[in-house]
């Protein structure tokens, strides 16, 4: 079996790119799959440090695209993970010492080894977004609900479309949705960010301190079971798998007073 | 052995023809009728998108390179791309229909949204009064909201009508897609959407623009000067509207259009949106 690449791309930055390559690679992981988690960030790694495996970087990409280090000295083994694995971008080059080509024949030669590998793209349209799509099946399009995230999206869904992602190849996931401001109608819904991206919704995330937190720990939030967050991940992770998992109610606190409020049934 | 005026590329988007930008169109495609007879039925229904190279082809040479490529050998034309072999170079990642057929000669006024902007911003101050004036004027029939749509005058350029007239039969480019943020289509003729047309996105035609869809990037009709061009959308909420030299831009804050179809076109000097009642 030969394993899927799936680039996690923005256009925008700060929109949850790196967070959603770690979460759902974990949580694929988690789940017994093998997967390789490719930062292509050159410049401004940040993949493994969301993960935690900062101090264990001997090799990166570029050393594997140059010849220097075969793929497997480079990948390094996550720490909680047994079948995750990271090739770290390096922090000290630029985006172009990297190539298209090489970036495809990386993706390809990880493929014989792994179910999954994510490759965690750059912000930008420019040789950073080329490389990290150019060894990628399918495009995982992540956006938070802000008009000009949005308007991000919708362009790099557009250059995905001139590279050759069809349709059933593009896939959204909306992040840190804040369903208090959404309902006091000063944030996007999912209804307004479909209705201009339509591109099939893999998962919303919620806005989420915990993210926060286990980022600064380096250590997932999908993994945590107490993390809404996590819990979408947990959900986007199923769908990628193939099941059919509803989206999560968003407004459902979870504090005291809305459980009992649904206790009594009046929530 | 005649030098190669046409050569062939293939591509994730189907076929690529390169079009010889030095030597006479006739010839050019003169081969290009051998070449895509020698495949013999080869590339039968393939997306195709050729590129000119920078020559800007007339609305005859245009219809004949369609006739050529749809008609006789059935070919998917999926766009022309007019630009020079460096703007490629420079964006070969760049969206088929970037810049597809720009008008040769074709009007400052078509300009980015900026350069509109500048535009207003150096007309005289008696054009800016009279655009200010048909901001006001509303007409029986245009819908309430258009009162809101504050219609400015761009620079006049007098001369510009006098280039076409409604009279004149017009390309009409099909579009079966939706045209994203940082899509553009120039095209001298028509342009037909069956798709949407999203913030960001902008439709530069000659004639009329139709959009069967949400339009709510930016559309310019008769930018080569045509008054009498229309703006249709099954949706219309464009960010900017444009006809001739006439701009019309949103309301600022958040608009909802009707639920119907609507037009634009211009009425005693103001940009006017009216229903669309077929
Ligand atoms: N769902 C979320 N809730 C709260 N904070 C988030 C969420 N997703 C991402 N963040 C925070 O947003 C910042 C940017 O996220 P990151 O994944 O690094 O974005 P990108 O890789 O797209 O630049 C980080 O500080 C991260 O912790
Ligand atoms: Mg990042």
């Amino acid at each position: 079996m030969q394993g899927k690449v799936y680039v996690v791309t923005s256009g925008k930055g700060g929109v949850g790119k790196t967070t959603a390559t770690a979460n759902i690679g974990t949580g694929l992981a988690a789940l017994g799959r093998k997967v390789a988690l490719i930062d292509a960030d050159i410049g401004l790694r940040n993949l493994d440090v969301v993960l935690g495996l900062e101090n264990r970087i001997v090799y990166d990409l570029t050393h594997v695209a140059d010849g220097l280090c075969r793929l497997r000295q480079a990948l390094i083994r996550d720490k909680r993970m047994e079948h995750l694995y990271l090739l770290p971008a390096a922090q000290t080059k630029d985006k172009t010492a990297v190539s298209p080509d090489q970036m495809q024949a990386i993706c390809d030669e990880l493929r014989d080894d792994f179910d999954f590998i994510l490759v965690d793209s750059p912000a930008g349209i420019e040789q950073g977004f080329r490389n990290a799509i150019a060894g990628a099946d399918d495009a995982i399009i992540v956006t938070t609900p802000e008009v000009s995230a949005v308007r991000d999206a919708d362009r790099i869904i557009g250059l995905l479309e001139s590279a050759g992602f069809e349709q059933d190849h593009r896939m959204l996931v909306i992040n840190r949705l804040k369903p208090s401001m959404v309902r006091r109608g000063d944030m996007m819904d999912i209804d307004d960010v479909q209705e201009i991206l339509s591109v099939p919704l893999l998962g919303v995330v919620p806005d989420d301190e915990s993210i926060i937190v286990s980022t600064n720990r380096g250590d997932p939030a999908v993994l945590d079971q107490s993390s809404r967050a996590g819990q979408a991940f947990r959900n986007i992770v199923r769908r990628i798998l193939g099941e059919e998992v509803p989206l999560m109610d968003l407004n459902d606190q979870n504090g005291f007073l809305a459980r009992f409020r649904r206790l009594v049934g009046i929530g | 052995m005649p030098a190669e005026l046409v050569s062939f590329r293939g591509s994730n988007n189907g076929l690529c023809i390169f079009l010889n930008c030095e030597e006479s169109l006739g010839a050019v495609l003169e081969q290009l009728t051998q070449k895509l007879m020698k495949a013999n039925g080869f590339f039968t229904g393939a997306p195709v998108t050729v590129c000119t190279l920078g020559r800007l082809l007339s609305p005859d040479e245009f219809r004949e390179l369609v006739q050529l490529i749809t008609v006789t050998f059935h070919l998917r034309l999926v766009a022309v791309d007019q630009r020079t072999e460096e703007e490629l170079k420079k964006n070969p990642l760049s969206v088929w229909y970037d810049h597809m057929t720009r008008p040769p000669g074709e009007m400052e006024a078509a300009g980015s949204g900026h350069a509109g902007g500048e535009r207003a911003g150096r007309s005289t101050s008696q054009a800016g009064a009279r655009g200010a004036a048909a901001s006001r004027q509303e007409r029986e029939g245009a819908r309430s909201s258009l009162a809101t749509l504050e219609t400015e005058r761009a620079e006049g350029e007098p001369g510009a009508e006098a280039i076409t007239g409604s009279g004149i039969p017009r390309a009409t480019l099909l579009l079966k897609r939706t045209l994203r943020s940082g899509q553009d289509v120039r095209f001298d003729g028509n342009v037909v959407v069956l798709g949407d047309v999203n913030p960001g996105a902008e439709i530069v035609a000659s004639g009329d623009i139709v959009v069967l869809g949400h339009l709510r990037g930016v559309a310019h009709a008769g930018a080569r000067g045509d008054r009498r061009a229309v703006v249709a959308a099954f949706r219309l909420s464009p960010t900017q509207l444009r006809i001739a030299d006439f701009i019309g831009r949103a309301p600022d804050g958040k608009i909802v259009p009707p639920n119907a179809p609507e037009v634009a076109r211009i009425r005693d000097d103001a940009v006017v949106i009216e229903q669309y009642l077929g």
